[in-house]
């Protein structure tokens, strides 16, 4: 019971903190790019800023496994203390609360597979199509 | 893992996917491993640096020098009851497995998980 | 800070229209700052003009805390950064002690709420709730009848048009026999048959004048063909007592599950096994259940003709996730 919750708000919390976090980095790469830019024409050296940008650019968080832990997991202990595992009602309750969990989330990632939340970028739409037939788009 | 999304119909394929960023970034990376065959089966070694980069990850470990096949989840790290189901819940995403209660409550060890999974035939 | 709160939690009223999908766009006005008609604390609002502009410009969200406090009679509170969450009438996002689950839900719902692109669908309890708590208000001793018209909360109107989705319910139209090999009017007559009598004697042995047996009238393709299907004066008046017998919370929580479900059926056994202590065993149904009951021709369909991608499986989980919505917000424990 304890274990089955969790697993749904691992899962959707992960899913949401990889967009997020996917996200962050692109405003962050653009932040970047742009302080970059006006180095090269105050002629001061970028070394820093393009180490920076490296490092982002080879950021994954869907990688990152910290976001296989959910950040603070105290509340859902107190909810299982407080709780009676042996009543049937308490179960089926937390096993509903699992499945809205996993079908929100797998709702909130067809609406973006199928661009029906108008979430994507044009460069992730064109990703998402070549994926669908196996390929990769180029870096760059 | 981004085609298992389009493979409709199949309820399991969603439940087991990750997100789609995952699956657009990690399609990368794993897809010339991803397919069932044995000759692609998970090695000891590579379930066991990524279990270690999981533990390594959690927050709630005892600092351990280093840490092996012996290492105890209770004895080792200091984790309790809770805090080993949220390890071993981390561990099933990281290899995208569910492992059942009554083989979860039996994992002790470091060894014991890399030696489950590693046979897990879905482990990924 | 309440303001913009308050108007995302405007989402309340635009998730309840059938059409689930609208767009991205549809969020914008929310964030911006205009002034909101409702009944907005408008000593916060100049406060946090600066705030809320942040927000719409950046669309950046404007909190970094989400957590559950405590409130008057025993309630628990959502609130962003210290401050609670309103509903779109202005009410707090609080709820019954006893609803500890339903609060970690709400938390983690806007814990996950992203720094920008906040999406339609992003909030489904936080939506259900607000309508479960403006009933409330609205309908309470001191209930203000402007501003339950304004979110259509008047409750003969709810029972209304809820009573009509009992003339039609999914769970009372047969497919014909001739279709898919007779399989779905088998599995029909299977699921659907021992449901109908268990309700009928629901609403017989608690909702009926006299406890007069109460019959719900079916629409059988083979013998009807293609006509309207009408339930008596009688059945009416039960299913009204029914209606009437509920909180303002449960009402909520009935009409988002006959909404999703196309079916006054699926509320009921909702209601009974979530919100209620259920102990007749003939009306013990899951959330699984119920979603099988009211999506069985789906099933048929998809088996017959494959999937079509954008559609059924989009439409499937939207109503797995508004069915187990629906039960957590009901259940208490």
């Amino acid at each position: 019971m304890y274990k089955g919750l969790l697993r749904s708000l691992v899962r959707s919390s992960r899913a949401s903190r990889i967009v997020q976090r996917a996200a962050d980095n692109k405003r962050e790469t653009a932040l970047l790019s742009y302080r970059r830019l006006q180095q090269l024409r105050a002629g001061t050296a970028t070394a820093a800023t393009d180490a920076q940008l490296t490092a982002l650019q080879n950021a994954d968080p869907a990688r990152d496994r910290t976001l296989l832990f959910l950040p603070d997991t105290a509340p859902l202990r107190q909810l299982q203390r407080d709780a009676s595992p042996a009543d049937s009602r308490t179960r089926e309750a937390w096993g509903d609360a699992a499945r809205f969990l996993d079908n929100q989330r797998e709702y909130g990632e067809l609406m973006r597979l199928y661009d029906l939340s108008g979430a994507y970028t044009q460069q992730e739409r064109v990703q998402a199509t070549a994926h669908r037939v196996g390929l990769h788009v180029p870096q760059n | 893992m981004f085609r298992s999304v389009l493979r409709t119909n199949a309820p399991m394929a969603l439940r087991r996917a990750a997100p789609i960023a995952v699956r657009v970034n990690a399609a990368r990376f794993m897809m010339p491993t991803r397919n069932y065959s044995a000759a692609n089966k998970l090695t000891n070694d590579a379930v066991q640096t990524r279990v270690l980069s999981v533990i390594q990850a959690f927050n709630k470990t005892n600092s351990v020098a280093d840490v092996s096949a012996k290492t105890s989840f209770h004895q080792d790290l200091g984790l309790d009851s809770l805090d080993t189901v949220e390890l071993l819940v981390a561990i099933e995403e990281e290899f995208e497995i569910e492992i059942p209660d009554k083989v979860a409550d039996e994992l002790k060890t470091v060894g014991e998980t890399v030696e489950y999974i590693a046979s897990n035939p879905e482990a990924l | 800070m309440f303001l913009s709160v308050t108007k995302i939690s405007k989402y309340g009223l635009a998730a309840r229209s059938p059409a689930g999908l609208r767009c991205l766009s549809h969020f914008r006005p929310l964030l911006n700052s205009s002034a909101s008609p409702l009944g907005i604390d408008n000593s916060v609002e100049s406060n946090v003009q600066s705030e809320t502009n942040r927000l719409a410009k950046g669309g950046k969200k404007f909190w970094k805390n989400v957590t559950l406090g405590t409130a008057p009679g025993n309630k628990i509170q959502v609130e962003l950064d210290s401050k609670a969450i309103r509903t779109p009438l202005g009410n707090k996002l609080a709820i019954e002690g006893d609803r500890k689950l339903l609060g970690l839900l709400l938390q983690h719902e806007w814990d996950l709420v992203p720094d920008s692109a906040v999406k339609q669908h992003s909030l489904p309890l936080t939506s259900l709730v607000s309508r479960c708590i403006d009933l409330e208000s609205t309908n309470g001793v001191d209930g203000d009848p402007e501003l339950r018209a304004k979110i259509g909360g008047d409750r003969d109107a709810i029972n209304k048009d809820l009573l009509r989705y009992l003339d039609t319910d999914t769970l009372l139209v047969f497919s014909p026999k001739a279709e898919y090999e007779g399989t779905l009017r088998k599995a029909q007559d299977k699921l659907y048959l021992p449901i109908i009598k268990s309700i009928e004697e629901y609403l017989t042995n608690n909702f009926s004048e006299g406890k007069r047996p109460i019959k719900l009238n079916i629409l059988d393709a083979d013998i009807h063909g293609l006509r309207g299907n009408m339930q008596d004066t009688a059945t009416k008046e039960a299913a009204t007592k029914f209606l009437n017998s509920l909180s303002a919370w449960n009402l909520a929580v009935f009409e988002k599950t006959v909404l999703s479900s196309k079916s006054f059926m699926c509320g009921i056994l909702l209601i009974v096994n979530k919100a209620f202590h259920n102990t007749v065993k003939d009306l013990a149904y899951t959330t699984d259940d119920i979603v099988e009951a009211s999506t069985l021709e789906t099933i048929y369909q998809t088996e017959r003709w494959g999937e079509v991608e954008d559609t059924h499986d989009v439409n499937k989980r939207d109503i797995k996730r508004n069915i187990n919505a629906a039960a957590v917000v009901a259940f208490k424990k």
